[in-house]
């Protein structure tokens, strides 16, 4: 999953926190997490199965709804 | 160096597209929102063990028991820890749960099932069901109500993708769809629907990512936020919002919205039955679907408008509406079904909506800091909603029966019961007040305070 970003900026903390022990300034002296092409995949990936997921078990429900008014 | 699960590992880069995360939180909701779509293993289970529907009804009781406490216990591990690690986590418990589960019913052991599924899984629902909200909050710092919308509205809808499933891998794994079919497909299935969760938990932590600490929505001014009644930039910590009236007036709210949401639930299929006399079984599992489009429609929906009408506002629609509408199924539910049921699914709907916008609501009054951990302390009003709302309810409905009352007449008392409920939540909402500044972290503190845990 770890990628090169290709689309991250410095990440660190403008506020001159880093290296205060604060979480915002850990967080920035971490460096950014990598987002890139790989990254981008696995997210469109799992959009794709979280839709198609709610898609499925609407369908099936609304079928299922249909049988008050047939059933 | 940090680990790839901590925090650390998962900052954002400052220009980052927010909506690849509620996908990552939905992962995860979908997956532990199969605990109620329990009730299909029911009738299989009580074949393969031999027992009655008690004694398998305890599985699921068990697993929103243990949810309540994990979530109020973990919470604040789950704040320190980040959503990364604490979804693992989660993922590890709910998956090992219905592992174990398989065991039992491989072995044709119910206390195993106990173990797995209603213990070990449970704990795996709490953590689960916490860990990516208040990380989508700091994502939606302007939309609040639609990113706890959008996490919650998982947990309903993993229902109702579960439902349909796992009857379907049943009967393929069993042979056919009679009982004793999807019996013997009860253990391919558990371990079918374990292998997918592991996948699909796995992938929503790979991909959730918590934002830059410079990182703003563009167009986004805080200072906005707090001009908004009961809305503050300040932070109250996890133990210090116990203290503060404002944490129990809410848990009134929720304990009395989902009790209310409960006496409907719990009993839908049979009271649309009572109330109309024709409506076959078919009919009121088809009610019963409908129910539950209601309430994972309400998550969305309600709780995203509670971003431009505010939390309060939303609660006393929710409480107040449903009140009235209570009654005029107590009064005259029975007189037309239309109005029965578009009565009910409006109460379904302030149900869900009811879970979806609580966490943005303490977002409000509590601050970010560790909303999560207040969440999860919060949920407690839940697992005391589920016990109670259905002894009210049947145990009502046992002493109308006992007392010679049959049809819609079996039900008016419960529902008078919810009315009063629901009166008693709409009151501790309007005492709602914005949080004692004596109760605030100071700014300077709160950081390295949650990060000293």
């Amino acid at each position: 999953m770890s990628t090169p970003s290709g689309n991250s900026p410095s990440t660190r903390n403008s506020t001159g926190t880093a290296g205060t022990g604060t979480a915002d300034a850990r967080t920035a002296d971490a460096g950014p997490a990598r987002t890139g092409g790989a990254y981008q995949a696995v997210a469109l990936v799992l959009a794709l199965i979280v839709i198609a997921a709610l898609a499925y078990g609407l369908v099936q429900t609304a079928l299922k709804a249909s049988a008050l008014f047939t059933g | 160096m940090p680990s790839i699960l901590d925090r650390e590992a998962i900052v954002a880069p400052r220009h980052f597209n927010r909506w690849l995360i509620p996908a990552a939180a939905l992962a995860i909701h979908l997956c532990i929102g199969q605990v109620y779509a329990f009730s299909v293993f029911k009738i299989p289970m009580m074949g393969h063990f031999g027992t009655g529907e008690v004694a398998v009804g305890w599985i699921f009781s068990v697993a929103i028991a243990m949810l309540g406490l994990a979530a109020a216990f973990g919470g604040t591990w789950v704040e320190r820890s980040g959503p990364r690690k604490s979804m693992v986590v989660a993922g590890t418990f709910w998956v090992a749960g219905f592992l174990v589960a398989s065991v039992g019913i491989a072995s044709g052991q119910l206390w195993l099932v106990y173990l797995g599924y209603g213990v070990i899984g449970g704990i795996g629902l709490g953590i689960g069901y916490i860990s990516p909200v208040s990380t989508l909050m700091k994502w939606f710092p302007d939309r609040p109500g639609l990113a706890t919308g959008l996490a919650i509205m998982g947990f309903g809808g993993g229902a109702l993708i579960a439902s349909p499933l796992s009857n379907s891998l049943m009967a393929l794994f069993g042979g056919g769809t009679d009982p004793e079919n999807l019996e013997a497909g009860l253990l391919q299935t558990f371990l079918t629907l374990a292998a997918v969760y592991a996948v699909v938990i796995a992938l929503g932590a790979l991909v959730i990512r918590v934002p830059h600490p410079d990182w703003r929505p563009s167009g986004w001014d805080p200072s906005t936020a707090a001009a908004k009644p009961l809305q503050t930039t300040a932070n109250v910590s996890a133990d210090s919002a116990l203290r503060t009236p404002q944490f129990w007036l809410l848990w009134i709210v929720l304990f009395c919205n989902v009790t209310a949401g409960i006496g409907i639930l719990e009993n839908a299929a049979p009271m649309i039955q009572d109330y109309f006399d024709w409506i076959t079984p078919a009919a009121a599992a088809g009610f019963v679907g409908l129910l539950s489009l209601a309430n994972m429609a309400g998550r969305f929906a309600w709780s995203a408008t509670s971003d431009y009408w505010g939390r309060r506002n939303n609660y006393m629609m929710y409480l107040g509406i449903g009140l009235a509408l209570y009654l005029v199924i107590a009064l005259v539910g029975g007189a037309s079904l239309v109005v029965f049921i578009l009565a009910t699914m409006v109460i379904l709907s302030f149900y869900g909506g009811g879970f979806a916008t609580i966490p943005a609501y303490l977002k409000d009054l509590f601050g970010v800091f560790q909303v999560g951990a207040i969440h999860g302390r919060l949920l407690t009003a839940w697992s005391a909603a589920g016990i109670a709302g259905p002894l009210i309810v049947n145990s009502v409905l046992e002493a109308q029966a006992e007392a010679g009352l049959t049809g819609a007449g079996l039900y008016s008392l419960s529902l008078y019961i919810m009315v009063g409920l629901l009166a008693i939540g709409f009151i501790a909402n309007l005492l709602v007040r914005p949080v004692h500044p004596k109760h605030h972290v100071p700014e300077a503190r709160d950081r390295e305070k949650e990060y000293a845990q």
